[in-house]
């Protein structure tokens, strides 16, 4: 008899505050939050603590809050937050993540924070993780512009004092076709798919501020970066499947799982439990996440795991 | 009183060593949503005093064998360890009881079980931390494990304590990942997870519940065997 550690099935909320500044949960297409039809206001699929509640009791693994507005809002007026999690932590148990908004900055009083203060909060509110996004990216353009790491950075911040399994980093790529293998500084795959001008090869862009901006990194180049700072564990999100319900990009999962020796989570795109098993099989990516199709009950948690078992994939039952 | 020496006003309460560092808030939540109260170690003295001792540790190990050290709190550890009081350690807190890590070299642990904690290693394509559900391989008839069986708990860490002659009798369960490593270990009323049971749901909660009610029902299989453990009677609830 012998053990084996399974695939983990992680329930991510998307957190932002309604024009009532009460938290809700949102799902965006493809990045775009606002609701495009009808008034401004902003979707509301249910309030996170009993939404993080319920994805315990359905067995998620590990559930993840997204704060997407944290590139905008202060973390001191996103206490609500915190608020958040330390009520989420009182019944649920599994490992909790926490990611937007974890960087130094100045607030209305004129206090300052560093990105460790404000990590430390988040940990004292029954975090088990904090994820950073944007900030990894600038953190990798600095470490590969100086050819060594600076110290500074938030993820050796965070990962000297806490360890690197609490820093995870969030990336946000976008596809980009290209003429030939080296057409671009970046490291290319060949696509299993080919471009809509019949081309052969792409690279992974990374974008920040929520994919409005890229960024001349590629994906690839980003997570070997991290994984040097001392990132614990990859989220690798896909901004032209996100909300599609197409499937994961089992490409970009790919080049990435086999880039690092750090685990990866593989978000975006899901839309039914084949997705997560077609991932698995292709993949070494450690763990599948899902927003949208949990939060609308299109899919159940139970399906996809039963569904990885009946597929041979090891799964917590 | 109770066979186990503790009174009905301390029936609900455990003595929990938490030295700052880190998400403790799961452990303490745990406690509390098991209907157990929380005693905090401020001073050396609290751990001796303590009837049931959890150590939850987090961070790396020089930093908590350093913390621990500035605090006085190595020597009264090391004294209630010996004395044979219930102890849960978690995580690091399972480490911490070694002679060592690599992962800080030159610091010495609180030296209780023989052994150093090592690296696991990524060069053959092992992810690292190993993070996630894994099993638990049982090794010795043991109550405090009864619930888990073949479900999955939640490790996160990138050191484990390997099995050695010397420390196997200490040996509760083995969990395979990159070879086979030791994932709890037990001796009389001292137990230590490198697994987290405040992470892995019910059947944490399980584990808990059994540590915090001290009560061990023996199994089956070992209720004829020689050097069966003795059986402790549940605390009386007067």
């Amino acid at each position: 008899r012998s053990t084996c550690l399974a695939k983990r099935v992680i329930a991510c909320l998307d957190v932002r505050a309604n024009d009532n500044g009460d938290l809700v949960v949102t799902k965006g297409d493809q990045y775009d939050v606002r609701e495009k039809a009808g008034d401004n206001d902003v979707r509301n699929l249910g309030k996170p603590v009993e939404l993080a509640g319920r994805y315990f009791q359905e067995g998620a693994d590990e559930v993840t809050f997204l704060n997407i507005t944290g590139f905008r809002d202060f973390p001191l007026e996103d206490m609500p937050m915190l608020e958040v999690l330390q009520r989420s932590s009182e019944t649920v148990f599994v490992p909790l993540t926490v990611g937007g908004g974890i960087r130094d900055f100045t607030d209305a009083t004129g206090r300052s924070y560093s990105s460790l203060e404000v990590a430390a909060e988040y940990f004292r509110s029954g975090a088990d993780k904090i994820s950073i996004g944007s900030d990894a990216v600038s953190a990798v353009e600095d470490l590969l512009a100086a050819g060594k790491p600076s110290g500074k950075s938030a993820i050796e911040q965070i990962s000297e004092t806490y360890g690197k399994q609490a820093v995870v980093v969030s990336v946000d790529p976008r596809k980009v076709w290209v003429d030939s293998q080296d057409a671009v500084p970046h490291h290319t795959i060949r696509s299993s798919v080919p471009g809509p001008n019949g081309e052969e090869f792409c690279w992974y862009q990374c974008t920040v501020r929520g994919g409005r901006e890229g960024r001349p990194l590629g994906a690839y180049e980003l997570a070997k970066g991290v994984e040097e700072l001392g990132a614990g564990e990859i989220l690798l999100n896909c901004i032209d499947k996100d909300g599609t319900g197409d499937g994961f990009d089992i490409d970009l999962i790919g080049m990435v799982s086999d880039a690092v020796t750090i685990p990866v989570i593989a978000s975006s795109g899901a839309g039914c439990p084949e997705h997560f098993s077609e991932m698995f099989k292709s993949t070494r990516a450690a763990a599948g996440l899902a927003a949208g199709i949990f939060h609308r009950e299109e899919v159940s948690i139970n399906s996809v795991k039963e569904h990885l078992d009946s597929e041979g994939i090891p799964s917590r039952m | 009183m109770s066979r186990s020496g503790i009174t009905t006003s301390e029936n609900r309460e455990v003595t929990l060593l938490d030295y700052g560092v880190g998400n403790v808030r799961s452990v303490r939540n745990a406690i509390k949503y098991l209907g157990f109260e929380v005693r905090e170690v401020t001073k050396p003295e609290d751990i001796l005093t303590a009837k049931r001792l959890i150590f939850p540790g987090v961070g790396s190990y020089g930093a908590a064998m350093d913390i621990l050290k500035r605090k006085d709190f190595v020597d009264p550890l090391k004294e209630y360890l010996a004395e044979g009081k219930p102890f849960l350690g978690i995580c690091l807190g399972l480490q911490l009881l070694f002679e060592g890590s690599e992962e800080s070299s030159g610091v010495e642990g609180l030296g209780v079980v023989p052994g150093m904690v090592t690296a696991f290693d990524p060069s053959q394509g092992l992810v690292v931390p190993h993070m996630g559900w894994n099993g638990l391989e049982q090794r010795k008839p043991s109550a405090a494990l009864g619930c888990v069986e073949d479900k999955r708990v939640y490790f996160v860490h990138s050191f484990r304590a390997l099995e050695t002659e010397k420390n196997s009798e200490w040996v509760l369960s083995t969990t395979d990942y990159g070879g086979e490593f030791v994932s709890s270990i037990q001796k009389g009323q001292v137990t230590a997870m490198q697994f987290h049971p405040e992470k892995s749901g019910a059947v944490g909660l399980e584990l808990f519940k059994s540590f915090l009610e001290g009560h061990e029902k023996v199994p089956e299989a070992t209720s004829l065997a020689v050097g069966a453990l003795p059986t402790v009677a549940p605390l009386c609830l007067m």
